[in-house]
């Protein structure tokens, strides 16, 4: 496609080329950096001792594997960037369609992939390439069809019934309420967290979720609402902890990781402290984990960042949340300043999981939530999950190019 | 999708003119606001308080459990040292081996709980297929190690709670390497692997065992082993890093190694070979003299105090050393074990069964025999050296001029001491009359020495009998010297009756090697030495770190004195009670000793015996406690030997002084004597007139006699070339006679010397004797033939008759 001239541009055209934010732009380089870095330290000996294929004891194998997705997913961030965000827009529900779709697939016995009996992977081309989850793209799909949908609120009639039935005037007042403006995103959102929570992946409905309550929260929807439904999960949340033994065992766990109940299944939590403390103030230094020696179970995957405090202490740890904290600030600044609501709501979507995502992931390895299971973004080992992340940071810097310049008074 | 549904609930639904939203960006902007200041800001608080609280406030709790876990500390254990002997012969050496280690626990992990499709087995088919693995490991383990009880291995194949359990202990380098291969192949190392361990080899079993001792797994427990054992062990190594979880190595800047170094080696002073003839020669004697309690040896170089060989009865084999192996001493185990069954079953206040009871019987009897064969009694055991002593008693009276070799004594068979109430006997309850001091030592007369005694006085004695170290420990480099508490009297309490009686060695006890120090003193040159048995202490490369001096404690007699009681001290061998120990062309000195041990009919005889005379190379001790009688009350054992130490001890160890001088390369000297009696070869005289046959054969100090007529000798027998005794009377034929070609050899078993010469040169046979000096009384018999009366044999063959002195000492 021939470039066209900038004065054959549309005002559209002209603003979808404006430039990126770059203050995220190398916000996101330098985590990206610096979690390669970690991950190359944290993966090593693992690597090396891991005689299965396909590592093979390769120490590289594991870096040279994120690296190589890492320069995907810059290059894939890059093109999404360059995508005039509007079009979004109708991509959206076509997102949603085939994320629900690949959720569903991962029900399918001969497609899923299915490990230590959780159905959460497919494969990139369904038979062959690595694997992926569903719920990843899932997350984006539900906050670009909720940002793409709770942008034209404002524009949106309420509607009225006849108040000659009873029904009508029911639905007249749910009206009134906002109940019915919430039933189809509810619908939506029902549908998507219960092909997740049944895979099973907790992590993934919690985030899918508080990603989505985010977009909602944002958009105007009355606060009752939220506390409301709050309450009822909460109320589930409960009622789902007490009654499950599973899930019980894995809060006692959390209550007493010390305690004798914990002996073999605290074990991963408790290196992991065991990695933090050893850390100290300035750490042992870069490379020089004890504890990535086989102590820390899988230490390249959700442990990361135990190591990475290990290794460049409570300082590094602090710089690093430093970073994150950044991100997550210029992130909601882009969406203050975006150009229209649907930018906005995006970003708040997507910034708000990043930062669900750092504050269960450090949360869980500190002791200060149950283990849920949540990777660190940039850091964590995963390849495909990493391009997602990054495909999200695209549309971040896809909305940023079109803020419009301060006047310069 | 929403209008479709909204629909079919009530057609009616239209839109109106307010919108849901409120167009207010105000809410939006505060809500956004808050979820930034939410997500950016007071989400890490927690996060960064949290993090703070484990790195610095609990920092040290968490890095004690860290470093525990974390630090590899083991220790390189450095390689025992070897034991040589004089000649550098290995005695003790440690070598590597493994002990395989089975860990049923581990097994039990090793079977995955998935099935192939990593689905979760339900319990009862894991159950079952961990139950499979169990009985395929106790038949893989029986295959392996065919002698293992299958119902050990079969318990503990299942005893999940263990990780730990020996399956064998000490495997050697090449059954190693195959069970290695084995743990490869099949990939068992979680369960089932090896442990490297060092085991202590004694080459020479068990030679010297109790002078060696052995190593139990605290180190050395006895003997050199337990004496040396820091100089042996040498120091273990240290390793100090981090480790991975697996417990691999890992090698930082923070590994701190100590090299292990390795123990000395031992080159000891004993003798493979004089130990194993001192070893043969007590064994020998508990067989012929049914000896009941043991015997013990001790051969040392006199001048230097260095042990060559120290023995002990019973004894045990260091390899295996809670074996009992004497069979003395299992049936004497039998009997204490009844023993303490009774005792047991007498005061049985736990309300045990029999059995448990009879085990308990039995395993103190088992401690009790192995703490006896594991007992070196020649250091750790006092006994009443009896008439030896009276070797010390001569030289002391000699030193201070109180005797002369021109002294008389009269012995009328026994003596009042003013203050005992029995007359003290002599041994020959018919008195040894008048006697030189040379014959009073031969005859080993007590009230002669009584005499001697009285006539050193008691402070005299006392001094003499502390100079030559009958008051202190030797100080030898072996452990258990028994201490001397209550063995001798105090100087200001020994009575008249005290010396009377110690003059002959009885009434006070000493170490046996405490007896031979001193006996030494009297023999060469007038030193008290300090016996070892440690030579040198060398490096592994050979690099002597330390070598053993020769001590001389101090001068006791002066050299004259010496001479002079080891001149008479020989006689005793020659002529007087030792001659059993008499072996031509040796001059061996001694003095035989009978003790007693205040226990009814257990008499324990010794020989001190020591040569060449005119320097000697070596002395030796040994002595046998409590040859059998043949009844209660009997001077005789049941094969008709008279109970005493010239009739037993002496008897064994002339022939082990003579091995031994043989051995050392010492050549034999004859006397006059003796040198008639030396093999000659017969000349050849066929064809000689007899006259010049008969001067033929005599300077080769050969007799003939003729047979036939005739002035030629015909024919001779033996014939030239062949060699027999001095003195023995060859047979010439003359003219036609002819030599018979054999005859029946005569019995001349209790014959004296002269009478069995007559009987077999009668008979066509020549004599060779041994076992006796030359100065043949009636009271030497012959006692064994090498060629049994009755028998026929060539005429002209050499039999050895054995003679055999019975003598009263």
């Amino acid at each position: 496609m021939a470039r066209k001239a900038k004065r054959d541009l549309t005002m559209e055209e002209q603003l979808a080329r404006g430039p990126l934010d770059l203050p995220f732009l190398m916000l996101v380089l330098m985590l990206l950096g610096i979690g390669l870095i970690m991950l190359f330290s944290a993966s090593y000996y693992t690597a090396l001792r891991d005689s299965k294929p396909p590592v093979s004891n390769n120490p590289y194998f594991y870096i040279t594997r994120q690296a190589m997705y890492a320069a995907g997913g810059l290059a894939g961030m890059y093109i999404i960037s360059k995508i005039n965000y509007q079009r979004f827009r109708w991509m959206a529900p076509l997102l949603l369609g085939v994320s629900i779709v690949l959720l569903v697939l991962c029900y399918i016995p001969g497609i899923q992939v299915r490990i230590n009996g959780v159905c959460r992977w497919l494969k990139v081309f369904l038979v062959v390439g690595p694997t992926f989850q569903p719920s990843e793209i899932a997350k984006v799909a539900v906050v670009l069809f909720f940002a793409a949908r709770l942008c034209k609120r404002d524009t949106e009639k309420q509607l009225r019934f006849t108040r000659r039935t009873s029904t009508g005037r029911m639905l007249n007042w749910l009206e009134k309420v906002g109940f019915l403006e919430l039933v189809p995103y509810g619908a939506v959102l029902l549908l998507v967290l219960a092909l997740v929570v049944f895979e099973p992946h907790m992590s993934g409905t919690i985030l899918i979720m508080l990603g989505a309550a985010s977009v909602l929260l944002v958009s105007g929807i009355s606060l009752k609402w939220f506390f409301g439904s709050g309450a009822i999960v909460g109320l589930a949340l409960w009622f789902i902890a007490t009654q499950t033994p599973y899930l019980t065992r894995k809060l006692n766990i959390w209550r007493d990781p010390w305690g004798a109940e914990a002996q073999s299944d605290g074990y991963q939590f408790r290196q992991g402290i065991y990695s933090i403390a050893s850390g100290g103030l300035l750490g042992r230094g870069l490379g020089q984990s004890n504890q990535k020696f086989g102590f820390v179970p899988e230490p390249e995957n959700d442990m990361i960042f135990s190591i990475v405090v290990e290794e460049l202490g409570l300082v590094g740890a602090f710089a690093i949340l430093l970073l994150f904290s950044l991100l997550i600030l210029r992130g909601y600044w882009l969406a203050i300043h975006a150009r229209d609501k649907f930018g906005m709501l995006t970003i708040v979507g997507i910034i708000t999981l990043l930062a669900t995502q750092v504050f269960l992931n450090i949360g869980v390895i500190t002791g200060i939530i149950p283990n849920t299971g949540i990777s660190l973004p940039f850091f964590s080992y995963g390849g495909t999950a990493l391009m997602i992340q990054l495909a999200e940071m695209g549309i971040v810097l896809s909305i940023s190019r079109q803020i419009p310049a301060p006047r310069k008074d | 999708m929403r209008r479709g549904l909204e629909r079919s609930m009530d057609r009616a639904a239209v839109p109106t003119t307010a919108t849901r939203g409120t167009h207010s960006k105000r809410s939006i902007i505060n809500r956004t606001t808050f979820l930034m200041l939410v997500c950016g800001i007071v989400m890490f608080f927690p996060l960064m308080w949290k993090l703070y609280d484990i790195a610095i406030v609990h920092h040290d709790e968490f890095q004690k459990k860290v470093s525990r876990q974390q630090t590899l500390d083991y220790t390189i254990t450095a390689d025992r040292g070897n034991i040589y002997d004089r000649n550098g012969n290995v005695l003790a050496m440690s070598a590597t081996v493994y002990n395989v280690i089975f860990s049923a626990n581990d097994l039990v992990k090793s079977v995955s709980n998935k099935d192939a499709d990593g689905k979760r087995l339900e319990d009862a088919v894991y159950e079952a297929k961990v139950s499979a693995r169990q009985d395929q490991m106790v038949e893989e383990l029986m295959t392996l190690f065919p002698n293992l009880d299958r119902e050990t291995v079969n318990r503990q194949v299942r005893n999940t709670e263990s990780y730990y359990w020996e399956v064998k202990k000490g495997i050697e380098e090449e059954e190693h390497e195959v069970l290695q291969r084995y743990i490869v192949e099949h990939g068992t190392s979680t369960y089932l692997f090896q442990e490297p361990d060092t085991k202590r080899y004694y080459p020479y079993s068990g030679l010297a065992a109790q002078a060696l001792g052995f190593v139990n797994s605290n180190g050395g427990a006895y003997g050199i082993e337990a004496v040396y054992n820091d100089v042996l062990e040498g120091t273990a190594g240290r390793v100090t890093t981090t480790r991975t979880a697996g417990g691999t190595e890992r090698y930082n800047a923070y590994s701190q190694y100590i090299d292990a170094v390795n123990g000395y080696d031992l080159t000891l002073t004993i003798d493979t070979t004089i130990q194993s003839y001192l070893e043969k020669t007590l064994e020998e004697g508990i067989q012929e003299f049914d000896v009941r309690e043991g015997a013990f040896g001790i051969a040392m170089d006199p001048k230097t105090g260095a042990i060559l060989g120290i023995a002990s009865s019973p004894d045990f084999d260091p390899n295996n050393y809670s074996l009992v192996i004497n069979d003395l001493l299992n049936s004497q185990m039998e009997e204490d074990a009844a023993e303490y069954f009774e005792i047991l079953k007498a005061n049985n206040t736990e309300n045990l069964t029999d059995s448990e009871l009879m085990e308990k019987a039995e395993s103190q009897a088992r401690s009790d025999a192995r703490n006896t064969q594991w007992r070196s009694r020649a250091i750790d055991s006092r006994y009443q050296p009896g008439s030896t002593f009276k070797a010390l008693v001569l030289a002391a009276a000699f030193e201070e001029g109180l005797v002369s070799e021109n002294d008389t004594f009269y012995c009328s068979g026994s003596v009042i001491v003013p203050g005992y109430p029995d007359p003290i006997r002599c041994s020959n309850r018919q008195g040894h009359k008048h006697q030189t001091l040379a014959e009073a030592v031969g005859n080993s007369c007590n009230p002669a020495f009584i005499e001697i005694g009285s006539r050193l006085g008691i402070d005299k004695f006392y001094d003499y009998f502390l100079a030559f170290g009958m008051g202190e420990k030797t100080g030898v480099d072996l452990p258990g010297e028994a201490s001397l508490a209550g063995a001798i009297w105090d100087r200001n309490k020994m009575s008249n009756v005290d010396l009377a009686v110690a003059s002959f060695g009885q009434n006070f006890e000493v170490t046996p090697l405490q007896m031979i120090c001193g006996f030494a003193a009297v023999i060469n040159g007038g030193n008290l030495v300090k016996p070892y048995v440690v030579q040198s202490i060398s490096t592994r490369d050979g690099t002597v770190v330390q070598n053993t001096q020769p001590e001389i404690v101090r001068q006791v007699i002066s050299q004259q004195t010496s001479q002079r009681a080891a001149d008479i001290l020989e006689q005793v061998v020659s002529k007087g009670t030792g001659k059993n120990a008499y072996v031509s062309g040796y001059r061996i000195g001694g003095k035989t000793g009978s003790s007693e041990t205040g226990i009814t009919d257990r008499t324990l005889v010794s020989f001190m015996g020591y040569a060449p005379a005119d320097d000697p190379q070596v002395i030796v001790l040994i002595a046998y406690d409590c040859p059998q009688p043949a009844e209660p009350g009997s001077n005789l054992t049941a094969n008709q030997i008279y109970i005493s130490g010239g009739n037993m001890a002496a008897r064994k160890a002339g022939p082990l002084i003579a091995e031994i001088l043989n051995y050392m390369g010492v050549e034999k000297v004859y006397n006059a004597d003796e040198s008639a009696a030396v093999d000659v070869s017969v000349p050849k005289v066929t064809g000689q007139l007899v006259a010049d046959a008969e001067s033929d054969l005599k300077k080769k100090n050969l007799k003939c006699r003729t047979i036939g007529t005739g002035d030629t000798v015909s024919r001779q027998v033996p014939a030239s070339g062949v060699s027999i005794p001095g003195g023995s009377t060859v047979i010439l034929y003359l003219g036609d006679a002819v030599p018979e070609e054999s005859n029946t050899v005569p019995d001349v078993t209790g014959m004296t010397y002269e009478n069995a010469k007559n009987a077999l040169e009668k008979a066509g046979f020549f004599m060779r004797a041994s076992g006796v000096s030359t100065y043949y009384g009636n009271s030497t018999t012959a006692e064994g033939q090498s060629v049994s009366g009755g028998e026929i044999a060539a005429i002209g063959t050499v039999i050895n008759v054995n003679f055999f002195n019975v003598v009263d000492d």
